[in-house]
């Protein structure tokens, strides 16, 4: 039998495709040859889009005909800390419309830090038969009409789940246009609705659906309902309550503690707005079971959150307010020896004084007891070289690393020396640290070391740091890996900038805002890489009405192959390579 | 249901059978029996031959092999022989698309998870990863013989691997690995490629 230089067939590679579902590797298969780029196009079912501005609706869907999921992200992420001005951008109708033409047989819709209108919703409602998962992370742009049309409407819906949306709450009415037939659910997340929902509706809801397994309420559900919610869902695994507060009754407390103990299955759980501490023995009868414990909302104190806490060994995740302060973040690392991740948040963070006893010390006594902690959230006031370099020697196996010394360019408060060191121990003995937020009073040493061991590094926050240019340079040319890059009010300009405009070509985005970018440079980096769109931020005017030297507003860098975007507000300007200035 | 009791039945009679055939030193029949009536595997492992049949390769050459073997792996053979097309005294099933080499692995793999089935996962795992430790073109000559004879375990065996050919290694390397000399992208195509994901090459 003559044998040619074989190939696999088509079936074949199509088959063996099926199998990889990561987008770094199907990314890597369409990149190995035209045949393969051809079948893997063909064949992928499920995409994801880290900033909708990188491509097109067009575009997307001539590539990837036979979609069946969709993730988008939109606002830069700096948008939650109110950088980017209302009307900025990120608007899901363009893409829903398209979608919905392109793909009859799409199931899932993930979007972040997205404007989407009840018309959206609408279109979803109506276009998809199969629709079953609609996540709306930190949206906004909707009302309840919207959420109407869905329930109504998507029959074969499992996941509805609006995580930190901002929803104008115009009715709870909304729930009932579930129709009775419905049981479906899956997963269900209205903890940021405003208003109460129809409380009926929910139980009957609640109680219809078999395979819920995700239940987060939102503040107005009463603590009394709770326990009928619960006995209805008894298979429930992750469960936000509502308000965690009553008339301190016994019967109420009973029921409570009885109605939680029934859900043998429950893992996590999150919600306690308002709680009563008394209230809280009433979750003790599940304590050993959860896995995740979100108490961010739980404005109780230490001896409250040590009893809880100190009864949950097999907590992975820990999501919690400053409260706990040292005292507690020790009986944490004593009591809970699988954390994986912690975050703190501050319960004051504008108070000029501290009003609660947190400082480095809870940190690195979580480092020193719980050997498998990956990913840290830490906002405190205080921090030394030697807390830094003693949690970097304990735990190497940090992959996320974030910390907020709420203070902007503290110093060492034991040596009144930068904290360079500190944060340069944590890059070099984390060396599978992909992401990491600095604060404190930093040079540009920091991002030296930044430079030279951050080779994992994908995402980068910068507030308040460095000297000069130099740090900047650091970073674009020395983190191998870097994707995101957001920087606010630090001395680093122009020739950094221009200096590193190829990396921009691999990265996601780059944020600068409030630093010593000038209008002239930008101009430059958007005519020399037409790969890359360049847009400046100013709501004082354009900017080519003050001189080229004036830095820029805000800039946001990011690569893209769908050409400028045509949906800019009145203060947003594209550096694009005509030379004339282009207003949209 | 009745086949499913048969099987439970023999298995829970063949250790003991196993031993008191070696005991009479006559070779035990391996493996667990699915299409065949209990008599006849009594009467099997008592002494009568083992039933073989003949396979033939795109090169003409024979292989003779046990029936059960192969009844066992491949659906295609397993349908010829249920529905009588192959008359053991004569036939021999001609494989024109299955070159000797080949024919002769497929054999192997077929033969060894028949007799050896009982072993542990991780012996029969190493043994698998021995096996399928050939260059791609014998991988896909593999793949084509399994797929032809309809061999499930093999041809999952073989997606497997070449998933693994593919998965998280860098594009340099799974050219190499698949032999890709031409990959069909322009100069600038793959120019831009390289620039914008330079970790992946």
């Amino acid at each position: 039998m003559k044998k040619a230089a074989y190939s696999f067939p088509e079936e074949v590679l199509e088959h063996v495709f099926s199998f990889i579902v990561s987008d770094k590797d199907r990314s890597s298969i369409s990149l190995v040859c035209k045949s393969w780029y051809e079948i893997e196009r063909w064949c992928r079912r499920k995409v994801f889009v880290g900033n909708c501005y990188a491509v097109s609706p067009p575009i997307l869907i001539k590539r990837f005909p036979e979609l069946r999921s969709v993730t988008l992200k939109g606002k830069p992420h700096f948008a939650d800390f109110n950088l980017v001005p209302e009307g900025w951008g990120g608007f899901a109708c363009p893409w829903i419309r398209a979608m919905a033409g392109a793909y009859p047989w799409l199931e899932e819709i993930r979007l972040k830090r997205m404007v989407v209108s009840d018309e959206s919703l609408e279109i979803i409602a109506k276009s998809f038969r199969n629709f079953k998962v609609l996540v709306l992370s930190s949206c906004e742009g909707f009302t309840t009409e919207g959420l109407a049309a869905i329930a109504a409407n998507c029959r074969n819906l499992r996941e509805l789940d609006l995580r930190e949306s901002e929803v104008e709450d115009l009715s709870g009415r909304w729930l009932s246009d579930f129709p009775d037939s419905y049981t479906s659910l899956e997963s269900l997340n209205i903890s940021c609705l405003g208003n109460e929902v129809n409380l009926l509706a929910l139980e009957r809801l609640v109680s219809r659906c078999p395979n819920l397994k995700t239940l987060r309420l939102n503040r107005a559900v009463p603590l009394d309902r709770l326990p009928n919610l619960l006995r209805g869902a008894p298979q429930l695994a992750e469960l936000g309550t509502g308000a965690y507060t009553s008339e301190m009754r016994p019967d109420v407390f009973s029921n409570l503690a009885e109605a939680f103990a029934g859900c043998k299955q429950l893992k996590t759980l999150s919600g306690f707005w308002d709680v009563l501490p008394s209230y809280l023995p009433a979750v003790y009868p599940i304590c050993s079971q959860l896995i995740s414990l979100n108490l961010s909302y739980a404005t109780v104190q230490s001896p409250d959150l040590i009893k809880l806490v100190s009864r949950c060994e097999k907590l992975q995740k820990l999501w919690v307010l400053d409260y706990i302060e040292d005292d507690g973040l020790e009986v944490l690392a004593a009591s809970c020896k699988d954390l994986r991740e912690l975050r703190v948040f501050p319960s004051d963070p504008f108070g000029l004084e501290p009003n609660v006893a947190l400082t480095e010390q809870g940190l690195v006594s979580v480092s020193e007891g719980c050997p498998k902690l990956q990913s840290v959230l830490y906002f405190c006031r205080q921090m030394s070289n030697a807390a830094l370099n003693t949690i970097a020697r304990n735990r190497p196996n940090l992959t996320r690393f974030r910390l907020c010394i709420i203070e902007p360019r503290s110093p060492d408060y034991l040596t009144l020396q930068p904290l360079d060191d500190g944060f340069g121990a944590i890059v070099e003995h984390c060396k599978d640290l992909r992401r990491l937020s600095l604060s404190g009073l930093l040079t540009d040493r920091v991002f030296g070391y930044i430079g030279t061991y951050g080779k994992k590094l994908e995402m980068l926050s910068v507030a308040f740091a460095g000297d000069s240019d130099l740090g900047l340079h650091h970073v674009l040319s020395g983190c191998d890996n870097l994707r995101k890059l957001e920087i606010r009010d630090c001395p680093f300009g122009d020739k950094a900038l221009l200096a590193n405009a190829a990396k921009l070509e691999t990265m996601r985005s780059l944020w600068m805002s409030s630093c010593s970018v000038s209008f002239g440079a930008c101009k430059v980096l958007g005519q020399k890489m037409p790969r890359l769109n360049v847009e400046v931020m100013d709501e004082s005017g354009p900017p080519d009405s003050r001189p080229e030297s004036s830095p820029v507003e805000k800039l946001y860098v990011y690569r893209t192959v769908a050409g400028p975007r045509l949906d800019m507000p009145g203060f947003v300007w594209t550096m694009d390579d005509n030379s004339a200035l282009r207003i949209s | 249901m009745e086949l499913l009791c048969i099987r439970q039945w023999i298995s829970g009679l063949l250790p003991t059978v196993k031993k008191w055939l070696s005991a009479w030193c006559i070779k035990p029949v391996g493996g667990a029996l699915v299409r065949q009536e209990p008599e006849y595997i009594l009467l099997a492992l008592m002494g009568s031959p083992l039933k073989k049949i003949m396979l033939c390769s795109s090169e003409k050459e024979i292989f003779s092999v046990e029936e059960q073997v192969m009844v066992q792996h491949s659906v295609i053979i397993n349908n010829m022989i249920e529905d009588g097309s192959y008359n053991h005294e004569e036939s021999k099933i001609p494989l024109d698309c299955v070159d000797s080499k080949t024919l002769k692995k497929v054999i192997d793999y077929c033969t060894h998870h028949t007799h050896h089935h009982n072993d542990n996962q991780e012996d029969l795992e190493a043994w698998d990863a021995q096996f399928l430790n050939v260059d791609s073109n014998g991988l896909y000559d593999l793949l084509m013989a399994a797929n032809y004879l309809e061999i499930r375990n093999l041809l999952d065996l073989i997606y497997g691997t070449i998933k693994n050919m593919i998965k998280g290694k860098k594009i340099d390397e799974i050219r190499r690995i698949f032999n890709i000399k031409d990959h069909g992208f322009t100069p600038e195509e793959e120019e831009q490629n390289r620039k914008e994901y330079p970790h992946f090459y």
